[in-house]
């Protein structure tokens, strides 16, 4: 096709080359991690700690998830399906659209001034999943509402049409419909927060305890918090290192499983609805 | 025109269409009524969100600006408990209720000494520009390269390219910050120490490189698409005309997107100036302000993540950090806000 | 002339849209069991007026109407009057067919699966009765779990007419239902049209008057919002007593 310039080529081996060097840059800190990681993992088993910092990012997903999936998308259906745009409406995806850039140091001190403090729930694994779930709430309402716009309107006309009420042609039509794109949104969502440490920080993670590992009112280890302290507070780095980089290459694993879950979601709606 | 002759009488049902009678097993008015009952369920969801949205700012705003209020001493009985000397008590009286106008040197000194028991100072200048340092670094190298890639792959990528470089980028922004943070001690670190003849590399640069990073994938990701939500009859247009892609790319494509590109540096500066692990972790936590990029920095958002869990409630130190914390909050709102400004879709 | 009362009756009915208005004062009668056919240039009203008749017109929350419209003699806008049973005896067909993204008998079954119709027997039952009376079942009696979408757009539009009849309804409405259809496909659908008068009351919009013409018993002309002249089909298309119709038919607008 072409008689491309030369000015031309040279700009697209530019731009293609700084492209490629981030792709492999990407991958490199990735495999990095993995590889650095992954032969560590026994003696972090071994020394403890590890599997309970995996519980403890394990509960603390799932506690975001029970908090932040149903009231996201049920924000996301009323803004999507009920009513005409009001002010309200308008209102609430503005806030919701510009308090999903907060970062997440300023959700732990909110988490730390009205779930530790002013819950009285203390430091422990309750007030830091609901302060993540309240961190994820926003970006995961907005993904969730783009799934429900996503469907096509002739499907709730027509539903509509048959005299089913707006109840019925959500959860018959359109919750179905965009179920993929609702999932990814959640599966997203979760897996940022479960990278997060600020948040936890400040309510309540610790780097061991004695005790039930699985109190729900009690300080916990979650795994992003363990690589963190192995990095900066363990006495000796030479053995400190290594075992961060187990945690962390657990995380990432972790990250990945529910990121490529979501990702993989998203593939699935963009060839199932005809793209 | 057609006149077809037509019957007059009423016509014969033809065979077949007649469907058999039927009544609708649930009646009717149960039908609204659970309508009404899910469509209420789902607006107090919505509602708890808003108000919950509502609540972060309004805690955030009376607890920043509780700085503004005198604190009352400590009770003496607690202090003697902890086997505190007379003059001791006497110091940790005013470095635990501090320090009338602590707001007001908030912004006015650029020393952060919260601990110092003869004169704790609150200045956050100091800090805020640890963490302009770092972000504008992080931005300086984002925004040009971040463009560059969208450019790229919106304008000059294969698909198949694209169907690469999409997973990629995702999969950068995915990553969570303390994995930087861990790559930035362990290997950052040591590299530029050996690079500048450096003590230690835990500075400024680091953090600042690190947070490029997780700037890319934002701004690729909204300069991508403002790049193509230029018509595509523009670029055409310019091509059929005779300009080369590189012509076109500047003179058309660049000029109609250019507010979508700011606001992706601007989302992407965001994202930079919101982190915290990775800063905390690759920056050295001086009390000093850096004097360049080579000195360690004590970022904003890093001082609240490292102080905060220690300092006694309701105590000078406290109030100081949420004060950090508000200020933290308006500068990353209005950066939003100046970016979704720029993102507004304008009439043609 | 028919002495039967009208099966459905719009009185002075206008109807406005945010300020700006789509009809103006129209009075008309449906007669039962017959066709009557909407014709006129776009953005007429004939659209608007036909979604009013089933309540459709609702769904834009700027929609605000004056006068009365009534079924069987009852007003469909008053207050005790539920929605679902309204559409349930007044049913629509759109312009573009829009078949769930289901399978085709879940298609079919949808209004009675909403009603809270289980039993399996009456649900295949009536989906075959339907698809009979679409004349689609020949077509497709081997395929029901198929979805829906992988039907031609005549296939798909004769599966949203089985999907409104398997309610039950009293009155058919179709909005320009040939409008997005090839020329095979249209004539299958106008057979259908014939088939279902009598036992069905319709009305169909179209913009197309040998459509009109052929199909219908009734022809109303709309124009800017107002009912020009209504009658019988035979005698609009030959001795309109109109101005307006006769430039309408003999092509001079629209």
């Amino acid at each position: 096709m072409s008689h491309a310039s030369r000015r031309e080529r040279l700009l697209t081996g530019l731009l293609g080359g700084l492209t490629a060097a981030l792709v492999a840059l990407t991958v490199a800190l990735v495999l990095v991690i993995l590889a650095r990681g992954l032969p560590q993992l026994g003696a972090l088993l071994r020394q403890g700690g590890l599997g309970a910092a995996a519980l403890g990012t394990v509960g603390l997903t799932l506690i975001t998830a029970l908090v932040a999936a149903p009231f996201g998308v049920a924000t996301a259906i009323a803004l999507s399906e009920l009513g005409p745009p009001g002010r309200l409406a308008r209102g609430l995806r503005f806030a919701l659209g510009t308090l999903a850039g907060v970062p997440g140091v300023v959700w732990g001190l909110f988490g730390l001034v009205v779930f530790v403090q002013g819950l009285g729930l203390g430091p422990s694994l309750l007030a830091a999943g609901l302060t993540l779930g309240v961190f994820t709430l926003p970006s995961l309402t907005l993904a969730c509402e783009q799934a429900l716009r996503a469907v096509p309107d002739d499907e709730r006309e027509a539903a509509l049409a048959l005299g089913a009420t707006r109840w019925e042609v959500i959860s018959r039509n359109v919750l179905p419909r965009a179920a993929p794109g609702i999932l990814s949104g959640v599966a997203l969502g979760l897996s940022r927060a479960a990278g997060e440490t600020a948040p936890l920080l400040l309510t309540g993670a610790v780097y061991s305890i004695s005790g039930p590992v699985f109190g729900l009112q009690a300080p916990f280890m979650a795994l992003p918090h363990h690589v963190y302290t192995l990095v900066t507070q363990h006495p000796d780095p030479t053995v400190g290192e290594p075992l961060a980089y187990a945690a962390a290459a657990l995380l990432l694993l972790l990250s990945l499983l529910i990121g490529g879950l979501a990702a993989g979601l998203r593939a699935r709606l963009r060839l199932g609805e005809g793209l | 025109m057609l006149s077809p002759e037509r019957s007059l009488a009423p016509p014969e049902p033809a065979e077949g269409v007649r469907l058999s009678p039927w009544r609708p097993p649930i009646a009717d008015a149960d039908r609204a009524r659970r309508d009404r009952v899910m469509r209420t369920i789902v607006t107090a969801g919505a509602s708890l969100v808003g108000l919950t949205l509502a609540a972060l700012l309004v805690v955030l705003t009376v607890k920043g600006l509780s700085a503004l209020w005198p604190i009352a001493p400590v009770d003496p009985a607690l202090l003697a408990e902890a086997g505190l000397t007379a003059e001791e008590s006497a110091r940790a009286q005013q470095a635990l209720s501090g320090w009338e106008g602590l707001s007001a040197g908030l912004l006015r000194s650029a020393r952060w000494a919260p601990q110092a028991l003869d004169t704790p100072s609150f200045g956050a200048l100091g800090l805020m520009g640890s963490t302009a340092l770092t972000t504008g670094l992080a931005a300086l190298i984002a925004a040009p390269l971040g463009v560059a890639v969208a450019i790229y792959l919106s304008a000059f990528a294969r698909p198949i390219e694209r169907a690469f470089a999409r997973p990629a980028i995702e999969l950068l922004a995915a990553l969570p910050s303390v994995l930087l943070g861990l790559i930035g001690v362990s290997v950052l670190g040591p590299a530029i120490a050996k690079l500048f003849g450096l003590p230690s590399g835990l500075v400024a640069l680091n953090g600042g490189l690190l947070l490029a990073l997780m700037a890319l994938p934002t701004v690729i990701a909204v300069a991508w698409e403002a790049l193509n939500a230029v018509p595509q009859t523009f670029t055409e247009a310019s091509l059929a005309l005779g300009a080369d892609r590189v012509t076109t790319l500047w003179r058309v494509t660049l000029p109609a997107s250019w507010r979508g590109l700011v606001a992706a540096s601007l989302l992407g500066l965001g994202r930079a100036l919101g982190e915290t692990m990775a800063v905390l972790m690759a920056c050295g936590n001086s009390e000093a302000p850096p004097s360049s990029l080579l000195s360690p920095a004590h970022a904003m958002t890093a001082t609240l993540a490292l102080e905060l869990p220690g300092a006694l409630r309701d105590s000078a130190h406290q109030r100081a950090l949420f004060a950090l914390g508000l200020l933290l909050l308006t500068i990353s709102l209005t950066n939003q806000l100046v970016a979704r400004r720029l993102l507004r879709p304008r009439a043609p | 002339m028919h002495d039967v009362a009208p099966k459905m009756e719009v009185q002075h009915l206008s109807v406005h849209y945010g300020g700006t208005p789509a009809l103006k004062d129209v009075s008309l009668g449906v007669i039962g069991g017959q066709v009557t056919a909407l014709i006129g240039p776009s953005g007429c009203g004939k659209s608007t007026l036909l979604r009013v008749l089933n309540r459709m017109s609702e769904l834009r929350p700027d929609a605000r109407h004056t006068g009365a419209v009534r079924l069987d003699g009852e007003d469909i806008f008053a207050p005790a009057v539920d929605v679902t049973a309204l559409r349930r005896r007044v049913g629509l067909v759109f312009a573009k067919p829009n078949p769930f993204k289901m399978s085709l008998y879940e298609n079919v079954a949808y209004g009675l699966r909403i009603a809270g119709e289980r039993a399996r027997s009456v649900l295949d039952g009536r989906v075959e009765e339907a698809l009979r009376a679409a004349a689609l079942w020949d077509e497709v009696a081997d395929r029901l779990n198929r979805s829906a979408l992988d039907l031609t757009p005549g296939q798909q539009q004769r599966l949203c007419i089985a999907r409104a009849l398997a309610v039950g309804p009293e009155v058919l409405l179709m909005d320009e239902p040939t409008s997005a259809l090839d020329p095979v496909a249209t004539a299958k659908v106008e057979e259908l049209v014939s088939a279902l008068r009598g036992r069905y009351t319709l009305v169909i919009v179209t913009h197309n008057m040998q459509q009109a013409s052929r199909l219908s018993d009734h022809t109303a002309l709309f124009v800017e919002g107002e009912l020009v002249e209504i009658g019988e089909t035979a005698r609009i298309f030959t001795r309109p007593r109109q101005r307006r119709t006769e430039d309408y038919i003999t092509g001079r607008f629209g």
